[in-house]
């Protein structure tokens, strides 16, 4: 290999290659969002403080990026209510829209390295 | 970074280094059978990764939690690895050599003391679009490890569907849809993307 990590177990099987990328848990949390009693427009938004997570910038996706089991439309145009991570350099948010004021998501979150 | 290790692979993705808070080990695998339900789930502390060995749907209902369970609604079998952090479970090989690495809080964040690895394929970003193949290539050993899942039978005999993925011989595709009743019963579709990253990942 050119460079990098090849680790074997004790059975001898290759467990980490030098071609294998892995995905490493930067930061983790539990959020709770409550929509707010006022909307605009029929939407109640909810923004969370402000998040660290080191290494993130708005641009590289490719490298840092989250994982949730929350549910949300995903922000598209006609869904119902939108989960979205606002990305920052070295923070982030999480905005969740809804429909309806008073309404409570709890959104487990994983800042991710890969 | 201003010190520690970070490595990269051959081809520059990131392999592990000292400034994550920890990793991603396999602490189980199994099948579950159509219509049945995985229970014992911890949703705060692992990812469900599942694949078929046919083609079809897989679908079904993910409920969050530290006693979370995945309803299979798939029609098949599907097959399961569950990855749980490393601060979370004890390695599984006892021999007293390998690698460690541990972050400026003592805590571990990679260690080649589990029996098994686990390879990241690729990851699909926030934003996927429904209908989009996020893996294409043999699916032998190929699991995918996704965000929300929802699959139920409604009270009105319709379904509401948040996220089915669809195996071909050689490709997973993601469907992001929803489903609800009009005034008259009848379904509306709504097509969404995805919100959660989505990784397609095998063992080593």
């Amino acid at each position: 290999m050119a460079y990098g990590v090849e680790i074997y177990n004790s059975s001898g099987e290759l467990i980490l290659s030098d071609t294998t990328k892995t995905a490493s848990i930067i930061v983790s949390g539990v959020t709770t969002l409550t929509s707010p009693t006022t909307g605009s427009g029929g939407v109640y938004t909810v923004i969370s403080s402000s998040i660290n997570f080191p290494g993130l910038t708005a641009s590289n996706t490719t490298e840092y990026n989250f994982w949730t089991t929350a549910q949300g439309g995903g922000g598209g145009f006609g869904t119902l209510e939108a989960l979205i991570f606002n990305r920052g350099s070295g923070t982030f948010t999480i905005e969740y829209r809804a429909f309806s004021p008073n309404v409570t998501k709890v959104v487990r979150w994983w800042g991710i390295r890969y | 970074m201003a010190y520690g290790i970070e490595v990269f692979n051959n081809n520059g993705s990131f392999q592990f280094g000292s400034e994550a808070q920890e990793g991603l080990s396999v602490i189980d695998t199994g099948t579950i059978n159509s219509a049945a339900t995985l229970t014992g789930l911890n949703t705060q502390n692992e990812i469900l990764c599942l694949r078929r060995s046919t083609t079809g749907l897989v679908r079904g209902n993910l409920t969050e939690g530290t006693s979370g369970s995945f309803l299979n609604n798939s029609g098949a079998t599907v097959d399961y690895i569950r990855l749980r952090k490393m601060t979370q479970t004890t390695p599984n090989d006892t021999a007293n050599y390998g690698i460690e690495i541990y972050n400026s809080s003592g805590v571990l964040t990679y260690t080649s003391k589990y029996t098994r690895g686990l390879k990241l394929i690729s990851v699909a970003n926030i934003g996927t679009a429904s209908g989009t193949t996020i893996y294409t290539g043999s699916l032998t050993g190929v699991y995918y490890g996704f965000g929300a899942m929802s699959y139920v039978t409604g009270s009105s005999g319709n379904t509401m569907g948040v996220a089915n993925f669809n195996y071909t011989s050689n490709t997973i595709s993601v469907i992001f849809e929803r489903y609800y009743p009009d005034p008259f019963g009848n379904p509306i579709t709504i097509s969404h993307s995805s919100q959660s990253s989505l990784l397609i990942l095998a063992r080593n």
